[in-house]
């Protein structure tokens, strides 16, 4: 079954690029990558580092609250003449002012042209810093880094917390954060596992749709193209794209 | 080009209004839809943009973008420490030979307490809070947009039970406060019967509880617009449109609203052939039926007032007694 099924890449825009290529050069965008436990998407992200044709101009840093440094080069694998540099930030949990993680560990870091941002669950934060709300962690993290540092950001997020009966703090930073995203988002990836469980040749879905942030630089010609793929890891971890 | 006459009032702002309400939801968020309207339908209208949603790019419908989070000191204790440095800023960028139209976006970025100190600084000028004449007041170059994300009402309710201060648990919300003091909402949904990748709102709102968002939806050329206006007498209107953002066509749809037959179609011809029994009646039954006269239409006849027709039957008791007889 699995040799029928033809082989589809992965395509965000009309224009059959992963990254955006806004004609104005000073345009920011933000992804989402959201999945739950067991659909942990790293093939999605070597996908977006190594599948999109302009992807040697792009400085991709991929960063992590849950994974650390050793872990995230075994399995990101760059092709050939992609610069991709790793930055940990299992550590910066500990931080207790979120303004320092910035002035630490992103301080080699002096100019956001072609800087893309790929960043692992930084909704942790909501439990790690004390009395941190989602509207600070926007204001204070991840816009301060798209302002300075980065032109793109990826964030992967881990949708398992979101809840629709809010009863703490924290649940409701948690559900916030994710609503925020949507809000925020050029572009939504959301990865499932399969209804009904287990399949020999699907491992499960990948949704890319359109997020809701302000869409007035789109065109006709140049918009997100919202699509539903099958995919299948293989066992040597290669993955598969079908409709 | 499709034009409402009262959208078009509305979105070109030459009525004075001083604060709009936009409502809206992740499925249909106004900075991806309803924003550019304003801007569309009047170019000269100077549009500043308060991006506390969308800090990064400039959207094309607006002439200023401020991005809030650089002006606000979190750490202010008072509305003036915190919020002072972007309302001068706002100020700022206001042109007073034009009218100004302030978007903020969006306004569950501002705590409770200080909604109505915020939305009251940005409205007026210093000036316009001195001067003591109505009629200057009235002259204000300015309209105030605020985005409401209704997805975040739970916390509100959350807040008040938990809130140990009195004072702040019986403080109105948010929304309770934009409602009642806004001239003009606009409430924005999606059009799902049009949606082909979900079947009806329970299906959505399956999908949105693992927060899956389906595919179709922030779709700017087709979406609903519930308008609510205030107007200076007190009357209250309320108008329905489907709203196309890319074409700029509004369809008033207050009218074309179609009341469905709760109990289905009587057309019974798509059961032929598929029951025991016949499901149908012949022309003379259906007029016999149609003939028939019920028992309650006797007492409509008499014109005035009601009354009680009953007639009196072989095994009926009649009690000449009155039960209401005083017994002693």
């Amino acid at each position: 079954m699995v040799a029928l099924q033809q082989s589809q890449d992965l395509i965000v825009f009309s224009d059959h690029k992963i990254l955006p290529k806004f004609s104005n050069q000073n345009q920011q965008s933000i992804y989402s990558i959201l999945y739950n436990n067991g659909t942990y998407p790293l093939w999605l992200i070597n996908k977006i580092i190594n599948d999109d044709a302009d992807n040697t101009k792009y400085n991709f840093i991929v960063s992590s609250f849950i994974n650390n440094n050793k872990f995230m080069k075994q399995n990101i694998k760059p092709s050939n003449n992609v610069d991709v540099d790793f930055i940990d930030l299992t550590l910066s949990l500990q931080a207790t002012d979120i303004s320092t993680i910035i002035d630490t560990k992103y301080k080699n870091i002096t100019k956001k042209e072609g800087n893309i941002l790929v960043i692992e669950q930084p909704e942790l934060l909501l439990s790690s810093v004390e009395s941190l709300t989602t509207i600070n962690l926007f204001q204070q993290f991840i816009n301060k880094l798209l302002l300075s540092k980065f032109q793109h950001v990826i964030i992967v997020s881990n949708i398992d917390y979101y809840s629709t009966y809010i009863n703490s703090f924290h649940q409701y930073q948690y559900t916030s954060f994710y609503q925020s995203l949507q809000y925020k988002s050029d572009v939504l990836f959301t990865v499932k596992s399969l209804k009904t469980g287990f399949a020999k040749d699907i491992s499960g879905t990948l949704a890319i749709t359109k997020g809701g942030a302000e869409n007035s630089h789109y065109t006709d010609k140049f918009k997100v193209v919202e699509n539903e793929y099958f995919f299948f890891v293989n066992k040597d971890s290669s993955v598969k794209l079908f409709y | 080009m499709l034009k409402n006459y009262q959208v078009f009032q509305l979105f070109s702002l030459k009525e004075n209004t001083s604060l709009i309400l936009t409502l809206d939801t992740i499925l249909q968020t106004a900075s991806a839809s309803i924003l550019s309207e304003f801007k569309q339908n009047n170019q000269s209208l100077n549009v500043v943009y308060l991006g506390f949603d969308n800090a990064v790019n400039k959207p094309l419908y607006c002439d200023f973008l401020i991005k809030c989070f650089a002006f606000i000191d979190v750490s202010g204790k008072t509305f003036e420490d915190k919020y002072g440095k972007l309302i001068e800023l706002v100020n700022s960028k206001c042109d007073n030979n034009k009218h100004n139209l302030i978007i903020v976006d969006n306004i569950n970025n501002i705590e409770n307490e200080y909604i109505l100190n915020f939305v009251n600084s940005l409205n007026n000028t210093q000036d316009d809070m001195i001067s003591s004449s109505a009629e200057e007041n009235n002259n204000s170059n300015r309209t105030l947009l605020t985005v409401y994300h209704k997805d975040n009402v739970d916390f509100e309710k959350y807040q008040e039970i938990s809130s140990s201060n009195l004072a702040i648990s019986l403080f109105p919300t948010t929304l309770q406060l934009l409602t009642s003091s806004a001239n003009i909402i606009l409430d924005i949904n999606p059009v799902i019967t049009d949606n082909k990748f979900v079947d009806d709102e329970e299906d959505v709102d399956e999908h949105l509880s693992k927060f899956h968002i389906p595919r179709g939806f922030n779709n700017s050329s087709n979406y609903q617009l519930e308008l609510t206006h205030k107007r200076k007498s007190g009357r209250v209107t309320t108008f329905k449109f489907i709203m196309d953002s890319e074409k700029h066509e509004y369809i008033d749809n207050t009218k074309v609203v179609k009341v469905e037959n709760p109990f289905g179609n009587n057309d019974i011809s798509e059961f032929d052939g598929m029951t025991t029994f016949n499901l149908k009646s012949t022309e003379k039954q259906k007029q016999a039926k149609d003939n028939v006269e019920l028992p309650f239409m006797e007492a409509q006849q008499f014109s005035s007032g009601g009354a009680i027709v009953y007639e009196f039957e072989k095994d009926d008791d009649y009690d000449e007694e009155d039960p209401y007889e005083d017994p002693f």
